[in-house]
């Protein structure tokens, strides 16, 4: 955002390395903070696009998906993002990313020409009846809410009990009929059906990636700078900063107010799940109270700066200009609007013609 | 201390030249009037039909052009809401019809010459700085906070530069200027962010500045800066400053001429030096006192027929009784010994960030003592509290509180009912539309049964005087309420140990003193109290033991005896002595083996009664 010669005051701090974005921290010399910020939203998003389009569930394309993730990891390595949180939201993501391969593999039937493993888990009709494991497991839920004052968690384990004693013991069933609904359900997986979640998996990582890597480096100046070039209403500009500044105080309100409950033992017994739910709902309390006594200060301290809504305010290092790298990159991403819209078959079926 | 270093340089006002005209009387100065008000009414508009009770009554103020005028008075009184009215924001803000003005507001306020008008609060004549720092930080950089006021006024960019940098300069920040743009508001202290908000108006170059109890929610550090800044504004730029305040020694060192505000009505007005000889009217608002004054007042030793406010006037004051033979220490009771309730081994706690909190402490507590966590903000002391009471996990180190080790999760899950933390803010902890379902939250959460949480209900609110409000709505009550709602929320769950957090921060005298007496009376039966505090003259007045942290490690352990007389321990520490231990050290001048006297209750001890004196 700024160069060595320019005024001390838009110069990082002497001897900081990292400086405070809208969530966590980024580093001061980060190469993507070199990129105005419209140029960085408009290369996510076209960047996005054409990964939207290379896991297309018809003609997933793996290479195309491959080749697209190395811009999403360099704006990510370039992002400054401070080594622990870059290996958190890895971390997060992760398992993320194997559910969603084993979500599209093992429950999107698709047919391939090799089937890896198929089993058929509901053949598409409701029978009605009565057993004799069906007291049982009521048994269980009761005895369990008798016992902890819990229903979801004795509806789960009455559930396992007794799926696994079903497939120890044979229990009497009387069925009163069957009912059509829906379609059969198989776990089916197969080469074509591992082909798209792999593509899926490999383009939602890029995805992921490069958000994490803009929410990360962007600054609310920044933000305001670019609301301002794209000429937004001067009320909606305000209502975006102060909406941030608002969000931070929140957070932190938040967090006493968190502790403040952990003091009035709310983790002093096993709580419901509704409990949960209640204990959630109570901190409503004291957030809105402390919103209501902030936004009025808040409030007082505009009207004492002299703000009004009508009066247009002077731009003060907050619009930054587009430099040749932020029209080298809009051209770029021009070229991915192009892939993800244009009559463009994707670099598997290339290869394959080829 | 501070404000009365300061104090010892200022030009003092003899008695002889102490303008008479006390209560609700206007000055008649050789100076023009900066801002005047008179007939003043106002009251906040009420969502039922019935009309609210007046928050202003009858105001009639003129307060003098370079003139520091003060205005103190006990929580509620309508010191903010008077800041309103001066910057226009009363009633001309507050979406009243035209129609219903007349019966919210009546008066008028005249600043410069003019009328006081829905544009004043946009002028650039008057501003404001309010107590929070948090929530007058409007932007998320120090540049745009300091140019936000300039924006709005259309300035150009080169001025705003230069107005922004001058007014940093003055406020003694100009080290922040490398870099403003990327400094966030938490990078800065409370003391930094509050002198930001006086440079941000400064810039405005307004001819007024209000400052509503600066330095109220700053730890001593950022309070020194705040003051030092505001003596600065005072001595070299000669501003008019309006200075709303609670701290008796501030308004002293700086004030020209303090109003004392009690239920909307202005009840005194008079130079420090004799607003502090209105005993009796100071004492019927509930308005704190200096502690030379309320030595003197407890002694009887005056300077010239009124309290002293410097050391130098204390010293002449206290010669007679001096002369009339050595002064000795009152004997004091040591404290008995206890059994442990907290033994704390090697604790380190390490933050999300990969920061170190603390770094080793190790510390013991004693059943039925009173003891006080000092240090400056970041130092570690909360960060301790807090995980004695079961709310942070010690990163490393062992934490055995009431013979459990804290280490264990469920030992932790129930620590509550043994270790209650009240936080600083009372507005944190309150989450129930009733005062009793408040009191009753944390009983059922530790699964006490129905007829026992009744009765502890109905007992906790006896013992903290809110039996009558019961069925209200916490929010409803007032701050003072509030505070004790939040104290009796966590005693009702009987804990043994009770961690309270800056208990005085922001409180007048009276809710203070009703504060202290509640953990008094905890603590003689028996339970451990533990104190976060930057008030030196509470830990003088009620502390047994004082621990004192720094950059995470314990500087200090010991009583507040022992802490007050070393010089090297108080410096490391950042502290101060409160002025009652100022002074007697200051007397030490006069006779070398002076006791180190640490209360107004000792200083009347200790001190021969004054033959001269009437009372």
């Amino acid at each position: 955002m700024t160069s060595p010669g320019e005024a001390p005051f838009l110069q990082p701090p002497p001897g900081r390395q990292y400086v405070r974005s809208f969530l966590f921290s980024r580093r001061v010399d980060a190469p993507l903070s070199r990129v105005h910020l419209i140029t960085r939203v408009v290369l996510i998003l076209c960047l996005s696009a054409a990964q939207l389009r290379a896991m297309n569930t018809a003609h997933p394309d793996l290479l195309g998906a491959l080749v697209l993730l190395i811009p999403s990891l360099l704006i990510f390595v370039g992002s400054g993002m401070k080594p622990l949180v870059a290996r958190i939201y890895l971390l997060l993501a992760v398992p993320t990313l194997i559910s969603l391969f084993l979500a599209w593999t093992i429950f999107n039937p698709i047919p391939g020409t090799v089937i890896v493993f198929q089993h058929v888990v509901y053949h598409g009709v409701v029978t009605l009846g009565l057993s004799l494991w069906l007291p049982l497991w009521l048994a269980v839920v009761v005895g369990y809410y008798w016992w902890r004052r819990g229903i979801i968690n004795g509806l789960l384990l009455a559930t396992v009990l007794i799926f696994l004693l079903t497939r120890v013991v044979t229990f009497p069933i009387w069925v009163l009929g069957h009912v059509p609904f829906f379609h059969p359900l198989a776990i089916s997986v197969t080469d074509r059906g591992l082909l798209l979640a792999l593509t899926k998996v490999v383009s939602y990582l890029g995805m992921v990636l490069s958000t994490m890597a803009l929410v990360v480096t962007s600054r609310d100046v920044e933000l305001i700078g670019a609301l301002r070039q794209l000429r937004l209403p001067q009320p909606v500009i305000f209502f975006i900063s102060t909406m941030f500044r608002a969000l931070n105080l929140a957070l932190t309100d938040y967090e006493t107010i968190h502790q403040a409950q952990i003091a009035r033992a709310i983790n002093a017994q096993p709580r419901s799940f509704w409990r949960r739910l209640r204990d959630l709902a109570s901190i409503a309390v004291p957030m809105v109270a402390m919103m209501i006594r902030r936004s009025s200060e808040i409030g007082d301290a505009l009207l004492a700066r002299g703000y009004s809504l009508r009066q247009p305010q002077v731009d003060f290092y907050e619009t930054t200009p587009f430099r040749w790298l932020d029209w080298l990159l809009l051209g770029f991403s021009l070229l991915l609007l192009l892939l993800a819209v244009g009559p463009f078959p994707g670099l598997t079926v290339l290869l394959q013609r080829g | 201390m501070m404000a009365s270093e300061a104090n010892d340089q200022r030009p003092l006002v003899s008695p002889g030249e102490i303008a008479t005209t006390a209560a609700r009387g206007v000055e008649t100065a050789a100076t023009p009037a900066i801002i005047s008000t008179s007939g003043l009414w106002w009251r906040y508009p009420t969502f039922s039909e019935q009309a609210g009770a007046w928050t202003l009554r009858d105001v009639a103020l003129q307060i003098q052009t370079g003139e520091c005028f003060g205005i103190t008075g006990p929580s509620g009184a309508g010191k903010t809401t008077l800041c309103r009215a001066l910057l226009g924001i009363v009633p001309y803000h507050t979406r009243l019809s035209h129609e219903h003005y007349s019966q919210h507001f009546r008066g008028q306020v005249i600043l410069q010459g003019q009328p006081v008008t829905e544009v004043t609060a946009n002028s650039q004549q008057i501003g404001m700085v309010l107590q929070d720092p948090e929530n007058q930080f409007l932007r998320m950089s120090l540049l745009h906070e300091l140019s936000l006021g300039q924006q709005i006024r259309g300035i150009p960019v080169a001025e705003i530069t230069q107005r922004s940098y001058e007014a940093l300069r003055w406020v003694g920040l100009e080290k922040l200027w490398h870099g403003a743009l990327y400094l966030h508001p938490s990078d800065l202290s409370g003391g930094q962010k509050q002198r930001v908000a006086i440079a941000a108006f400064l810039a405005l170059r307004p001819s007024i500045l209000i400052l509503d109890e600066p330095t109220s929610d700053l730890d001593p550090v950022g309070k020194r800066e705040v003051i030092e800044t505001i003596a600065h504004l005072r001595h070299d730029y000669r501003m008019t400053v309006i200075l709303v305040e609670q701290d008796p020694e501030i308004l002293a060192a700086f004030c020209d001429r303090i109003a004392l505000l009690n239920n909307g009505r202005i009840e005194l007005i008079a130079p420090p030096a004799h607003f502090y000889n209105q005993r009796s009217v100071l004492e019927r608002a509930g308005v704190s006192a200096g502690e030379l004054t309320r030595i003197s007042w407890a002694t009887g030793y005056t300077f010239e027929q009124r309290p002293p406010l410097t050391f130098t006037e204390a010293e002449k004051a206290l010669q007679p009784a001096i002369t009339r033979g050595p002064v000795v220490a009152p004997q004091s009771v040591e404290p008995a010994a206890h059994d442990v309730v907290v033994r704390a081994e090697g604790v380190t706690y390490t933050y999300g960030d990969g920061s170190l909190a603390l770094k080793g402490v190790d510390l013991t507590l004693y059943r039925g003592e009173m003891l006080a966590l000092l240090g400056p903000n970041g130092s570690g002391k909360t960060t301790f509290a807090k995980i004695v009471s079961g709310i942070y996990r010690a990163t490393s180190g062992s934490v055995n509180v009431l013979g459990q080790d804290t280490a264990q999760r469920k030992v932790r899950a129930r620590l509550p009912g043994l270790v209650g933390y009240v936080f600083q803010n009372p507005d944190h902890q309150l989450f129930c539309r009733k005062v009793s379902d408040e009191i009753e939250y944390g009983l059922k959460n530790l699964g006490i049964d129905a007829p026992q949480r009744k009765l502890r209900v109905k007992e906790t609110l006896a013992a903290v005087d809110l039996s009558n409000y019961a069925e209200e709505d916490p929010l409803f009550l007032s701050k003072g309420q509030r505070q004790r709602l939040a104290v009796a929320a966590v005693l009702a769950m009987g804990p043994d140990i009770l961690v309270v957090d800056e208990p005085t921060t922001g409180q007048d005298a009276r809710s203070v003193s009703g504060i202290m007496k509640l953990l008094c009376n905890l603590q003689q039966q028996g339970k451990t109290v533990l104190v976060i505090t930057h008030d030196m003259t509470l830990v003088a007045e009620y502390c047994q033991r004082v621990v004192a942290f720094r950059d995470g490690a314990l500087a200090f352990t010991g009583t507040p005896v022992q802490l007050f007389s070393d010089k090297q321990a108080l410096q490391q520490t950042g502290l101060r002595a409160p002025t009652a231990v100022a002074l007697a050290t200051h007397m030490r001048s006069y006779q070398s083996d002076f006791p180190l006297l640490l209360t107004v209750e000792q200083w009347k001890e200790a001190l021969p009664s004054n033959p001269g004196d009437a009372s």
